[in-house]
């Protein structure tokens, strides 16, 4: 097992290397995107701040049809976008489109949580102090729940690595792909068990971050 | 300063409609500390929140500083708003801002410049007697002290009217009487007007002018506290006067 470690390191490495880059660019992305929508779902709510409840429901739906797609089907599904969009639909950059695709939803979805756990009252006292619906969204529910957006953060992150090794599996490049290639096509159990390793200790780091940089943040528990 | 006539308000509940108030005619002058007193579900809280139009009134008039605001467009309201504060049970700060920010709140939405900001602020925390505290955040305060801060977030624009839900209900009653000594300082200091809803008899006997009495939906009575209490005309009232003597000897 040593051994094989030795001779496998740098092919380990490169896989750690390529799913943290998929991971952390396609969380990035999808928070470009899933951020603004969370706000949007939250905010046009027929009870939000700017009441625009055909277009809340819209956004309802495509959330949900986003949600509900398994990944691999997705994966495989959007398959001429992806190409569309970076030229080749394998390899790691290849991945970050369906990844960031099959995130966005979730992560409006999560925003939407974070900011609905907020005191109404906070909200109702900014209305009563005369603050416009976009005050209210930038002033007051996102600096509020950034404490749980950042566990938000640190949750699709560690779903991120899962997606991403299942892409992996058709050519995504990473860890996924390592444990594929070598352990399942070539029989090669050690490589198979180190990738798993691997990919146990970047979700631990992902959450003990997570949970640490929320705890610093958060001006409530000190 | 607020002139109400003929208000309603219906909430759609699951079934059939709620009256929450029924034909309100108040008139709360300038100066004023105006209690409104009245048992759970009376339609307190409705009533002190069609003031601000929280709650958008039925039918009727709701006229403060002159202004009808039932007919406001949303950027007229915001800008109405401005002109009166508003405190509340649960105090409703910002947990993740400092106190000193948590009073700039109101001046920052009206774009304020800075310097403004913070003389305004530490003055303001000044007044309500916590200056030590400008950089500590809500977390680390006791109900009093957020409550006071509260306060001075929303008095710091120098409002005109100060609307008081339960502003003392989750406070014991050394710290209610502390927080009613203090909005009573502010009303003399500042010449702001004070509506203040309670449950509590005690609150409008040390605090309130003048007082009304709701009961499901209705002004039953109104009038000079000191009339009010010592000659009450609806058994409502005298229940609440009788009440008070039961469960707080003082
Ligand atoms: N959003 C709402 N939807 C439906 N009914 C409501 C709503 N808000 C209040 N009500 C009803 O209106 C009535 C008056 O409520 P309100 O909150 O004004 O009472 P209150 O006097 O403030 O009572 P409390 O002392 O318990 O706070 C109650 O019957 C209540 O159930
Ligand atoms: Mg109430």
């Amino acid at each position: 097992m040593l051994n094989s470690f030795q001779t496998y390191l740098p092919l380990l490495i490169q896989g750690s290397l390529e799913t943290i880059y998929m991971t952390l660019a396609s969380t990035l992305f999808a928070y470009a995107l899933g951020l603004p929508m969370g706000l949007l779902v939250v905010a046009t709510d027929a009870n939000g701040v700017l009441p625009m409840p055909r277009l809340n429901r819209v956004l309802q739906w495509v959330v949900n049809i986003g949600r509900s797609i398994p990944f691999i089907i997705l994966l495989i599904a959007i398959i001429p976008f992806t190409r569309f969009v970076v030229g080749t639909s394998i390899g790691t950059n290849a991945t970050i489109v369906p990844l960031v695709i099959a995130a966005t939803p979730f992560v409006a979805r999560l925003v939407e949580t974070s900011i609905s756990e907020l005191d109404k009252g906070v909200i109702e006292a900014a209305q009563a102090m005369g603050a416009s619906p976009w005050q209210i969204i930038t002033k007051v529910m996102l600096p509020e729940s950034i404490p749980s957006i950042t566990l938000g953060v640190s949750i699709t992150a560690i779903t991120l690595v899962g997606y991403s090794a299942m892409a992996g599996a058709v050519g995504g490049g990473g860890l996924g792909n390592l444990a594929i290639r070598y352990g399942y096509h070539r029989y090669q159990t050690d490589v198979m068990i180190m990738t798993i390793v691997l990919l146990i200790i970047l979700v631990q780091i992902l959450q003990s971050a997570g949970s640490l940089i929320s705890r610093k943040l958060d001006k409530r528990s000190r | 300063m607020i002139e109400i006539s003929h208000l309603y308000k219906e909430y759609q509940g699951d079934l059939h409609k709620i009256q929450a108030l029924e034909d309100i005619n108040l008139t709360i002058d300038q100066g004023d500390i105006f209690g409104i007193i009245g048992m759970s579900g009376a339609g307190k809280s409705t009533l002190i929140r069609c003031m601000n139009l929280l709650e958008k009134p039925t039918s009727g008039s709701m006229r403060v500083d002159g202004q009808e605001m039932t007919t406001l467009t949303d950027a007229q309201l915001r800008d109405a708003r401005k002109q009166i504060g508003m405190i509340f049970q649960g105090f409703n700060l910002l947990m993740q801002r400092t106190v000193l920010d948590n009073v700039a709140f109101p001046l920052e939405l009206s774009g304020t410049p800075k310097e403004e900001i913070r003389r305004r602020c530490l003055e303001m925390l000044e007044l309500v007697g916590l200056q030590d505290k400008a950089g500590a955040y809500p977390s680390q305060l006791s109900g009093g002290q957020k409550q006071r801060v509260a306060i001075a977030r929303a008095l710091v624009t120098h409002p005109k009217v100060l609307l008081c839900d339960e502003a003392t209900s989750a406070l014991d009653s050394l710290t209610t009487r502390s927080i009613l000594e203090l909005l009573k300082n502010l009303n003399q200091l500042l010449g702001v007007t004070m509506v203040v809803i309670t449950h509590e008899i005690s609150v409008v006997r040390n605090l309130c002018n003048k007082t009304a009495v709701i009961d499901s939906s209705h002004i039953v009575e109104q009038g000079l506290t000191s009339e009010i209490l010592s000659n009450p005309s609806v058994d409502i009232t005298r229940d609440l006067v009788a009440f008070e003597g039961v469960v707080r000897p003082c």
